[in-house]
């Protein structure tokens, strides 16, 4: 019984993600975006909610099929409990991580979007004008840690060496998300030249910045986390398993932050640059 | 906010039609010194155009020291006033906006020309 319990978890989970993320946004949730964001809305609020629940349908799949791959070890149990060891890696426990920086990065590099008209406002966009670029950085300056790290567990655990490296693919799809997609997002055309709508376009790229880079984090916490040696850490050394846990635990809820609560001004970030 | 528009019914090339308008409002100081300017890619892109024409214009900016590109820094404004390349690039410029617009209209270049010379006196006599 508890078997199927634990095998239910996890499509379980990834039917409410789904339930969730394919709800079109509210019109008070827009307004409460707008706020974060400090646009106005004018008349807007159609195309917000539209473009907000594209973007929430697109990361709901790709989360909920990451999901449903992490669940493989206690269904794989129910099948052949023989196998369901080999399942048991952090490839697959981290798959719902990997899903939702993949997610973060298609919805925001297939946006299509034209403009209305051949006209564009001289103004350069940087990236730095749509997310705090600290975050960009340690996600960047996660893959030397996780190499370091892993070339120290390989050395110490040598049975489990891949283990190690796996993390260190992590950080580098977290770096290579970030980056596609913050370049992605700076590149998309504008969609006027001016006006309210122009502040909404660039609230709309500083929402998927803030998503791409907390995820990525959230990807990053977790592979450095992975190449934290496990078995050899024994007495004091055990912090070092402390610390792997926490660290995962941070990167969730920066992601968590970064995502729903983080307030940017685009035009107070250009103004300081 | 400045900005720039092609006009796709004109006979002049689009890469042209941007060319003149960055390099009047550098001229005329809309755009300031050390401005930084969109990439090539974000402008084409603002402006529903190729790649190529946006670097074609900022090629010929470049050419005419309005604009300077570094790798790290993007293209900015360069100093605004102009060297003696871009005072002709733009008067060239001006000249070639008329002579087009006389031949939309229907003329000639001796009507184009003859037009610039009447006005001259009247302009003269003003500046007295």
């Amino acid at each position: 019984m508890g078997m199927w319990v634990q095998a239910l978890v996890a499509p379980l989970v990834a039917l409410l993600v789904l339930w969730r993320g394919l709800r079109r946004p509210a019109d008070r949730e827009a307004r409460r975006w707008a706020e974060r964001f400090r646009v106005d809305l004018d008349n807007h609020v159609e195309l917000v909610r539209a473009r907000l629940g594209r973007g929430r349908r697109v990361r709901a799949m790709f989360v909920a099929a990451g999901v449903v791959v992490a669940g493989l070890p206690p269904y794989a149990n129910l099948i052949d409990p023989h196998r369901s060891a080999s399942f048991a890696n952090p490839l697959v426990g981290n798959a719902w991580l990997y899903s939702a920086a993949l997610g973060a990065l298609v919805a925001e590099i297939f946006v299509v979007q034209r403009p209305t008209r051949h006209e564009a406002a001289l103004q350069a966009r940087r990236v730095g004008d749509y997310v705090d670029l600290r975050f960009a950085r340690a996600i960047y300056a996660s893959v030397p840690l996780a190499t370091a790290a892993a070339v120290v567990a390989t050395a110490l655990e040598w049975w489990r060496w891949w283990y190690g490296w796996v993390g260190v693919a992590g950080t580098i799809i977290a770096t290579l998300t970030a980056t596609v997609g913050l370049r992605g997002l700076v590149n998309r055309p504008a969609l006027v030249p001016a006006g309210t709508l122009r502040g909404i376009d660039d609230a709309l790229r500083a929402d998927g910045a803030f998503r791409l880079v907390g995820s990525g984090f959230a990807l990053a916490a977790a592979s450095v986390a992975v190449t934290l040696p496990q078995e050899a850490s024994r007495g004091w050394w055990g912090l070092i398993t402390i610390a792997g846990s926490l660290l995962s635990l941070f990167g969730l809820a920066m992601w968590w932050t970064l995502a729903r609560d983080a307030r940017w001004s685009v035009a107070a970030a250009r103004a300081a640059s | 906010m400045i900005t720039i528009a092609i006009d796709d019914t004109s006979p002049v090339p689009p890469f042209e039609q941007i060319r003149a308008q960055l390099a009047a409002a550098i001229i005329h100081g809309a755009v300031t010194s050390g401005t930084r300017l969109p990439t090539v890619r974000q402008l084409a892109a603002d402006l529903d155009v190729a790649p190529n024409t946006v670097a074609r214009a900022y090629k010929r900016l470049e050419a005419s020291e309005l604009i300077k590109t570094s790798g790290r820094h993007g293209t900015t404004v360069a100093d605004t006033r102009p060297g003696p390349g871009a005072r002709a690039a733009a008067i060239r410029n001006a000249a070639s906006h008329y002579l087009n617009e006389v031949l939309r209209l229907g003329g000639t270049v001796e009507e184009a020309m003859q037009a610039i010379t009447s006005a001259r006196p009247k302009r003269q006599t003003a500046a007295r």
